[in-house]
């Protein structure tokens, strides 16, 4: 069988999750794409969405159709070409709607496991809990004859530990998407010391084919992508603390999420990506990484906010729930008090914010410099300005970028990655951020 | 011509569109109803009332398409009800439809049947997205050549055009071209109020207009800034007689008079015979011209139908203005901006003022007007008094169907 015969028959476990439904809109993508090429012209393909029950599945299918119908208006001019040879499809309307409903023909949405049974492929993007993962990938695997390989979503445990667990028999590799994966360019690749070797060139060519950018890491608990960010938290979460001792607790939030996002240069702040993630997910993350690593990973913070029912995340629709903050049209325009357990207005904790803050350089936004063609020169410059200045926001970036670094030059001694390249590359292609943590400004 | 024939009252609605601020593809916009009432009132209104009007006509290409809406004559009373059960007449002729409707009302005037004629030309277009609005306006063509089309089906013919222009005299010789006029309808756009691209505040025009095309994104020849904008807008004027004039109050001063008109028609089902000439085009100029009894020296300005920067040069050698294979040049050179040689395109033309496809033909005849009576606010030129001429040239489909017109001042 070669690795694209693989693909011929899929399941994705949890298709109708954050992360499965990306995973399965780029696998039905993949799929269309091989379907019009020989030699898979005229075979049969069958894609499996598996979930928990049938009203999240009706919803799954109302996105797929969304999404391919937007990807195929997006991408018309390959359409065209790719139906040139369909005498019958003449304008663009009718080629997208050929596309879409083949695309979705493609879709088998099910309940039952055992709908994986005859998959060759199985992608897995259920809840990060060891036992259930195991004990799913086990079920599938002991009933399916055609020894199939596993792709896990996990972004937290290890491998191998499903792999033994489950005994696969080395049948499994590490898939970590980013969210939302079908926009996000990266995939996380954790690979088995003892992994069977096809499996990473089916990894390589699904990556390949859907314009992705693998980047590579060693099976440790929580990987590049969550070994950097669950303990960038923690370290927000102890100058919050350290704020605290001088301000109220509106205030040392909001100055951490400043410093992290408007000083540092990045899309949100800390306690904002927070929010995006899920306060829920990030403390489940670190739950696993603490039963996995000889090291405390544990945050007072966001498990205090949980037990309070503050949980962030998104809405089906891709808005955001409420969490360290509330949203209106996806920017924040209140903040939780913790003290006072109650949202108040963003406006007058923002200016003093600023005010505490007292910098005078010129700062970029994100957007600004994700636009720019002298990103480059701009990060420089107004990084050495800020170097230069002597205020108590400028003191606060120094010490949030110098741990920043640290924290990428420990993932390469603990063992995480062969190079703090690769962590520069998570933090840029699955964070967005402008600059790697590990870097050359003057700080 | 066996009567005078005079142009007054011109109005345009703005362009909508992407670049106005007013605009919100997510929200619901004006429709056809509120551009023909829009600019049709505006013309009753300077024109001293309704009750003037013997006839109208409207133009418009494919509102069946678009808004699921034909049979627009029957908007016309809607304007004001003091033109129920008068004639009406709706023409089409892809995007040489608003200029059809002039000369059908022209013809209404030169025939007797009318001394003064209400026309209007409308398109909203913005009611779909670009890659299906792609499909209604390839009806402009053969259908049947639909399939082996590009996905943005126009664009495509015209970026044939554009690779055969640079296969035979240079890729950069052609893009500087393109982008000089590119730069020159975003300048001219800016001191027009309605005009889609008045907002523009780059200051990069050029950089953009000389960046290279991107044939997987796009078309192989052209860059986006080289496409007319998908707009939806409105224009209106009234034609008039000699009685007209008097009947409506409206000063000499005030109207442009009409000395030469032509239409040429080519075979929709054949493809271009020289894809490096606007062959149609240089008909109907060259007919037009004769029939005004002039020549291209004598016009102060020319509104011509860019729907493509590359259709926009072109047009200059169709015209005269320069030789075959030297129109890049002539733009590059500045002859086409509004302190050039003979200005075109005074408010931006289809790539900046914008291309409500059926309104262009009358957007182009109000702009002359506005320009010949002095009436172009912040856009106005200066027209020299050997000068006294403008002349539009709208084109449907891919140089199928022209209308030319040539006006002169009334002093």
């Amino acid at each position: 069988m070669s690795h694209l015969d693989r693909f011929k028959n899929i399941s994705v476990i949890g298709a109708a999750g954050k992360m499965g439904s990306g995973i399965l809109l780029m696998n039905v993508l993949h799929a269309t794409k091989l379907m019009h090429h020989a030699p898979y012209l005229g075979q049969t393909f069958v894609i499996n969405a598996i979930d928990q029950n049938f009203e999240r599945l009706l919803g799954l299918m109302n996105y797929l159709k969304e999404q391919l119908q937007k990807w195929a208006e997006k991408n018309i001019v390959e359409l065209r070409k790719l139906y040139a040879n369909r005498a019958h499809l003449i304008d663009n309307k009718d080629i997208i709607e050929a596309f879409v409903f083949e695309a979705l023909s493609l879709v088998k949405p099910s309940i039952n496991m055992e709908a994986a049974y005859h998959s060759t492929l199985v992608f897995e993007a259920i809840i990060e809990d060891e036992t259930i993962k195991s004990s799913v990938l086990k079920q599938i695997n002991d009933n399916n004859p055609h020894e199939p390989f596993f792709l896990t979503n996990t972004s937290a445990i290890p491998i191998e530990v499903l792999n033994q667990k489950a005994q696969l028999d080395g049948r499994i590799i590490g898939c970590h998407f980013y969210n939302p994966p079908a926009v996000q360019k990266l995939i996380e690749v954790v690979e088995l010391k003892d992994g069977h070797p096809e499996l990473s060139k089916i990894v390589d060519g699904f990556a390949r084919h859907m314009d992705k950018l693998i980047v590579p890491s060693f099976d440790v608990a929580g990987f590049v992508g969550n070994g950097f960010f669950m303990r960038e938290i923690l370290f927000a979460e102890k100058m919050y603390n350290d704020l605290r001792k001088e301000l109220d607790a509106q205030q040392a939030l909001l100055i951490t999420d400043k410093v992290s996002h408007e000083l540092m240069m990045r899309p949100m702040g800390i306690f904002q990506l927070v929010d995006y993630v899920g306060i829920d997910v990030c403390v489940l993350i670190m739950k696993v990484m603490n039963t996995y690593l000889d090291e405390e990973i544990v945050s007072p913070l966001l498990t205090s906010l949980l037990e309070k029912g503050v949980r962030g995340g998104q809405h089906h629709d891709g808005s955001q729930k409420e969490g360290l903050f509330r949203y209106e049209k996806g920017r924040p325009v209140e903040l939780y008090d913790i003290d006072a357990d109650k949202y108040v207005g963003i406006e007058t904790p923002a200016l003093e914010a600023d005010e505490y803050l007292s910098v005078r350089t010129k700062v970029y936004s994100w957007n600004q410099l994700s636009r720019s063609k002298y990103r480059e020169q701009h990060l420089k410059e107004t990084f050495e300005q800020l170097a230069g200045e002597y205020s108590r926001g400028a003191r606060l970036l120094k010490t949030y970028m110098a741990a920043m670094k640290a924290l990428g030059l420990q993932l390469k001694e603990d063992g995480v990655t062969a190079s703090t390249d690769y962590v520069n590359a998570v933090m840029m292609n699955g964070f967005y951020h402008l600059y790697g943590p590990v870097n050359d400004y003057n700080f | 011509m066996q009567k005078r024939v005079f142009i007054v009252a011109g109005y345009n609605t703005i362009s909508l569109g992407s670049g106005r601020s007013e605009f919100n593809p997510k929200k619901e916009n004006p429709g056809l109803a509120h551009y023909i009432q829009e600019a049709g009132r505006n013309v009753l209104e300077r024109i001293n009332g309704a009750e003037h009007v013997d006839e109208s006509v409207i133009g418009n290409f494919i509102a069946s398409r678009f808004n699921n809406q034909a049979h627009l004559a029957a908007f016309i009373p809607s304007i004001d009800e003091k033109l129920k059960y008068k004639p009406s007449v709706r023409v089409e002729g892809a995007c040489a439809s608003g200029g059809l409707a002039v000369m059908t009302g022209v013809k209404s005037i030169l025939a007797g049947t009318a001394e003064v004629v209400l026309v209007v030309g409308v398109e909203v277009q913005n009611t779909v997205k670009a890659m299906y609005g792609a499909d209604f306006l390839a009806q402009a063509d053969y259908y049947p050549k639909r399939k082996d089309g590009h996905a943005y089906f126009f664009p495509g013919k015209f970026s044939d055009r554009a690779g055969a222009y640079a296969n035979a005299y240079g890729e950069e010789y052609m893009r500087k071209g393109l982008a000089k006029w590119y730069v020159n309808c975003v300048e001219n756009a800016r001191l027009c109020e309605t005009a889609q691209e008045y907002e523009n505040k780059s200051d990069k025009l050029m950089e953009t207009g000389l960046l290279p095309p991107d044939g997987s994104r796009f078309v192989d020849h052209l860059n986006y800034t080289d496409c007319s904008k998908v707009s939806d807008g409105a224009s209106a004027i009234a034609i008039v007689s000699e009685e007209g004039l008097k009947r409506t109050g409206i000063p000499l001063n005030e109207a442009i008079e009409l000395v030469g008109f032509a239409q040429a028609e080519d075979n929709i089902m054949e493809e271009p015979a020289d894809p490096l000439e606007l062959s149609t085009t240089k008909a109907a100029v060259n007919r037009v011209l004769s029939m005004a009894g002039i020549g291209k020296e004598q016009l102060a300005t020319v509104e011509t139908h860019d729907c493509f920067t590359i259709a926009g040069v072109l047009a200059t050698e169709a015209i005269g203005f320069a030789a075959k294979g030297k129109g890049a040049a002539y733009v590059a050179e500045g002859n086409t901006a509004r302190n050039g040689t003979i200005p075109f395109n005074t408010t931006g033309g289809l790539i900046a003022w914008g291309h409500p496809t059926g309104a262009t033909g009358v957007h182009q005849v109000v702009t002359i007007w506005e320009q010949l009576t002095g009436q172009a606010g912040q856009a106005q030129i200066k027209v020299p008094n050997n000068k006294p001429y403008g002349m539009t040239v709208n084109m449907g489909g891919n140089d199928k169907t022209v209308v030319s017109m040539v006006f002169k001042q009334c002093k």
